[in-house]
């Protein structure tokens, strides 16, 4: 307990206040991201889907971000796109102050250096038929130029060691670990390029309760450690409260609401971001049957099989708060007061419905 | 992998001996082929006589002392003959197969992990030469480059290798999409690397018994060239040249067919037989399990929707729907040991009840659910206990009579369902086919009928989708789908393995009230498993903990969260992260992980684990204890004062 407390701290000394944030490491600007729809013979053509719209948004260096929404809002894509895995159809990367969306070849290998992930599943993402030492090792071949050998082997029990995990694991397949250790393996296989970024795409969802925390203080303890930024993609909003300095709620595409941690919970300006909140269950039974009883209310009293417009908010079916301009006009982002920003045409006339 | 498909500690050598050992046929089949090898290696030195030598007075006897075999029309011996056939036959399937491995896989790589334009050509240009029979393809190439035997096996691997090509696309699609790829590439390794270093190992078995089964079509081919007299040639006695001779005395002497004939046929089985076997024991266990929980999704489909009202009489309110007692379920381990994953686990659960699950992954919850449902996956076994369904007891029940009740009265949303969707499938015929199967629907009541399930669990724009492919679906669409397929059903006992744990939270929210208005409406008793307390705290009446294959606490849901009575049940509560907590940013953790169960202690499961632990704990098995109202503990310490 006292240990994770300390953690905790050193965690905490790294929020900086708002006045002296530091220069963004991760920008994003108004980036765009369309899947052709699957195109069927003697058909028409259909318009594209659009995961991702017009989002912006940055990371200051060795903070984290965290990123909310459910599922199909578009945060892996969001993810994907900056670990440049899927293509993108218009805005810009920016990594330090260059703009990495276009990058090919050797420059595109330097970047790789500096972007690594962490995935949600641990069973998919470690090739089942390597062993640990080399799903960690070969990166540290590929990027810093170590042989396999007694000198990569240390290298790699080194990074094992740093993530909790002992260098017996190393001769293991991933099948012969359980999850957390799997996504130890993927934090240290991470980590073997000495990245500066680590895109976590719902790290813990996928783990046991008192194995996510684990993982969480293992990841806080990293950042502290080695000044790492990280871009958080959660469903948990307890998590994302306990990890992030700045939090950015996605739906549809769009990018909702963004703003600091204790801002965005304590005063959420959007109505989505206040359903998020009202939906997540608290663990005490009481309570959480009041919750329960508050979203029913709101929930159904909207209908999400009503169409929106492409013009319109895309939250206009679920909103109760909606008005005719909201069916019209998307909301533009405006500024919010206590930090970051909102895309709701209620936000301005001080609507809400709790 | 979910833990329900594979029991931790089980290794995966032991499952894939396990599984080799289930396939005899393959095992004599593979012992055959290899005795053909060494035939073929020692030939000359164990034939009794020369190919070549023959003896003019004795020309086509029957089998004799002197002639095992008998002897043909220029008296040479057909064993002999045979046994060097053997040689020249298998030499050249083994050369036509390796050269059709060598062209067809890395060109199936490539052509499936590139895609694009690569891709298009390559298989338009692999859909061309496969619409020939191979042979033809073997035959026009022969024309050209003449009829040596090596050109002749040349051409047949060139014919046989689009199979490969294909093969290995399809498996390096499937694999492409797979997360670690993903990471390969984040990893900035080149193209190369990762299909042959990533891709190609996890295919690797799939190919290995495909290439068994082409060996088996490589062999017929040559024989069949030989018999055309194109190939071997007439000094070079292969099984088809032999059979081929033996046409000519068809009415003479009828038996000389026969060695060479039964030679090709056997050789030709024992490689599909080899291939089969080789084809479900290597089978990646992943890959294994999906399709084992597909098939499992697949008997728990709807038999019927809609009213459901008439099935329902069986259940009546507050009537004890499922009844556990003592349920133990057992796996084969190491060294003929018996691994023992699920101990002693009893759940009573009332219609209209709602009886929450929890523990962590490993503890035991989906094998619980799994074995109420009879679905215990191989080679694991229900070795004690009892369930009973509406008073009617499923352990000795035939295989054939569960799977329809599991149709019926009871249903289970697995806690993936991408593994449960056919990735080839539309969303569409993964709905409407077992409706169509199940409840007689025509395709166009079908597909309304799939429109308003998608509706139900609020898939945003249900009609796109239903023409999308799962991998089109972010996971947590894919569970939603999963979830549609399960509730169409309607059943009386609806046991859900952590349905909502891949959902965002506000249709969480609302496929929560959904399941409770269906229980509600039919009075069906739901088996919750979770991990997520908020869950149980809002949804469940009751809650059973389960830590390493045992249940520690069970109870009333407030009295649980209050004052939880197990060292287990209070730390996990402990360790959650609230909404509300300002103020300390601390994550209590439990150290250590969930042990295996080959490792569990014969005393207490939580010993190495607990705070509280004394020596007593670690001494017997631990009873499970009435401690109050409706309340029950496993823990040595349950009753001592000041402590809880
Ligand atoms: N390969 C693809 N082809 C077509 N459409 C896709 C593809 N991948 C994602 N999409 C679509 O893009 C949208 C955003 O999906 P994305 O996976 O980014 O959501 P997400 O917020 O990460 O969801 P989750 O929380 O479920 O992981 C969805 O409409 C999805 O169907
Ligand atoms: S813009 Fe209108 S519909 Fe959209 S969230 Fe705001 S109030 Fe609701
Ligand atoms: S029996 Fe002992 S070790 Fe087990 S939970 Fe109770 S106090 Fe802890
Ligand atoms: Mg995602």
């Amino acid at each position: 307990m006292n240990a994770s407390t300390a953690m905790w701290d050193k965690f905490a000394n790294l929020s900086y206040g708002y006045s002296m944030t530091p220069p963004p490491f991760l920008s994003v600007r108004d980036l765009r991201v369309e899947f052709a729809a699957r195109q069927l013979l003697f058909h028409r053509s259909r318009p594209p889907t659009r995961a991702v719209n017009n989002v912006s948004f940055s990371i200051p260096t060795g903070q984290t971000l965290g990123l909310v929404g459910e599922s199909g809002a578009g945060k892996s894509t969001v993810a994907r796109a900056i670990l440049r895995l899927t293509q993108i159809q218009g805005g810009q990367i920016f990594i330090d102050g260059r703009n990495v969306s276009s990058l090919s070849g050797a420059q595109l290998t330097e970047y790789r250096r500096q972007v690594q992930v962490v995935f949600q599943d641990p069973y998919s993402s470690l090739n089942p038929s390597h062993v640990i030492g080399e799903i960690v090792g070969e990166l540290i071949t590929r990027h810093r130029g170590v042989r396999p050998g007694a000198a990569r082997d240390e290298m790699v029990a080194g990074l094992l060691q740093r993530v909790g995990l002992g260098r017996f694991v190393m001769d293991r397949l991933p099948d012969e670990l359980s999850g957390g250790q799997r996504q130890r393996v993927a934090i240290a296989r991470a980590l073997a390029v000495e990245p500066r970024l680590i895109v976590c795409d719902e790290p813990t969802s996928a783990l046991d309760v008192s194995i996510q925390s684990q993982i969480i203080n293992l990841l806080a303890d990293l950042q502290a450690s080695a000044g790492l930024t990280y871009l958080f993609i959660t469903h948990n909003l307890a998590m994302a409260r306990h990890i992030s300095h700045n939090l950015a709620v996605m739906y549809l595409g769009y990018l909702v609401e963004s703003g600091p941690t204790e801002r965005v919970f304590a005063h959420p300006a959007h109505p989505y971001t206040e359903m998020l909140l009202a939906s997540s269950p608290v663990p005490d039974p009481a309570r959480q049957r009041e919750r329960a009883a508050a979203r029913s209310r709101i929930s159904r009293s909207t209908n999400p099989e009503i169409a929106i417009a492409v013009t319109s908010c895309p939250f206009a079916n679920r909103c109760p708060l909606v008005m005719d301009v909201c069916r019209k006009t998307m909301p533009a982002q405006t500024e919010v007061s206590g930090g970051g920003s909102v895309r709701c045409h209620a936000h301005a006339t001080g609507l809400t419905f709790t | 992998m979910t833990d329900a498909a594979k029991p931790r500690g089980v290794s995966g050598q032991a499952r894939v001996w396990w599984r080799l050992r289930q396939q005899r046929l393959a095992l004599i089949a593979a012992g055959y082929i290899l005795l053909l090898y060494v035939v073929a290696i020692i030939g000359p030195w164990i034939a009794p006589y020369g190919p070549m030598t023959g003896d003019l007075r004795s020309t086509l006897q029957g089998p004799s002392i002197a002639h095992w075999l008998g002897t043909d029309h220029l008296g040479r011996d057909i064993l002999s003959q045979i046994i060097y056939g053997t040689r020249l036959s298998m030499w050249a399937a083994l050369e036509a197969v390796l050269i059709a491995i060598i062209l067809g896989v890395p060109i199936g790589l490539l052509a499936g992990y590139v895609g694009g334009k690569l891709d298009r050509a390559v298989m338009w240009a692999v859909d061309l030469i496969f619409a020939l029979p191979p042979i033809m393809v073997a035959l026009g190439i022969i024309a050209v480059l003449g009829t040596t035997l090596d050109t002749v096996m040349a051409a047949v691997g060139f014919a046989f290798s689009t199979r490969f090509v294909r093969l290995t696309r399809g498996m390096t699609l499937t694999e492409r999409e797979e997360l670690y790829v993903d990471g390969a590439r984040v990893g900035g390794l080149d193209v190369w690397t990762i299909v042959s270093h990533h891709i190609l190992p996890n295919i690797a078995p799939a190919l290995i018994a495909q290439a068994a089964l082409q060996f088996g079509g490589v062999l017929l081919i040559e024989a069949t060239l030989s018999f055309l007299g194109i190939g071997a040639s007439l000094e070079q006695p292969s099984w088809g040249r032999l059979l081929s001779q033996s046409r000519d005395y068809m009415d003479a002497y009828p038996f000389l067919a026969i060695p060479s004939g039964a030679a090709i046929m056997l050789a030709v089985l024992a490689f599909n037989l080899l291939g089969d076997g080789l084809h479900t024991a290597l089978g990646r266990d992943t890959i294994v399990a999906k399709r084992k929980t597909k098939r499992r999704k697949g008997d728990t489909e709807t038999q019927r929707h809609g009213d459901g009202s008439n099935a329902r009489s069986l259940i009546k309110t507050n009537m004890t729907a499922l009844a556990i007692q003592g349920l133990q379920v057992r796996f084969p381990g190491a060294q003929n040991r018996e691994i023992e994953i699920v101990c002693d686990v009893s759940l009573d659960l009332k219609s209209g009840e709602t009886l929450g699950l929890v523990g962590e992954s490993g503890s035991g919850k989906s094998m619980t659910a799994l074995a109420t449902l009879g679905l215990v996956p191989a080679p694991g076994w229900i070795s004690n206990g009892s369930v009973q369904l509406g008073g009617r007891e499923l352990t000795t029940l035939p295989d054939s009579e569960l799977r329809r009740l599991r149709g019926k009265e009871m249903s289970i949303v697995f806690q993936d369902s991408f593994t449960s969707l056919n990735p080839s499938l539309t969303i569409e015929t993964q709905l409407t086919d077992p409706l169509r199967a199940h409840l007689g629907l025509n395709s166009r009541q079908a597909r309304e009928r799939a429109l308003e399930l998608l509706a139900l669990v609020q898939l945003p724009d249900p009609q796109r989708r239903l023409n999308e492919y799962p991998h089109q679906l972010s996971g947590g669409m894919a569970q939603r789908v999963g979830l549609a397929r399960a509730l169409a059903c309607q059943p009386s006992v609806l046991i859900a393995d952590e349905p909502t744990s891949a959902l965002d939270v506000t249709v969480q929210g609302q496929i929560l009230d959904l399941l409770k208005d269906a229980q509600r409406k039919f009075g069906m008793a739901i088996l919750f498993i979770t991990h997520d307390w908020g869950i149980v705290a809002e949804l469940c009446d009751r809650v059973a903990v389960m830590y390493a294959g045992e249940i520690v606490e069970t109870g009333k849901v407030d009295g649980v969260f209050a004052h939880p009575r197990h060292p287990y049940t209070r730390a996990l509560l402990a360790t959650l992260p609230g909404l509300d907590r300002t103020g300390t940013r601390s994550v209590p953790v439990i150290p250590g992980v969930v042990p295996p169960p080959q490792d569990w202690h014969k005393g207490c499961h939580f010993y190495p684990r607990c705070a509280l632990a004394i020596p007593a704990c670690n001494r017997n098995p631990v009873p499970l204890t009435s401690v109050g109202d409706d309340r029950q503990t496993r823990c040595v310490r349950a009753g001592e004062e000041g402590l809880w």
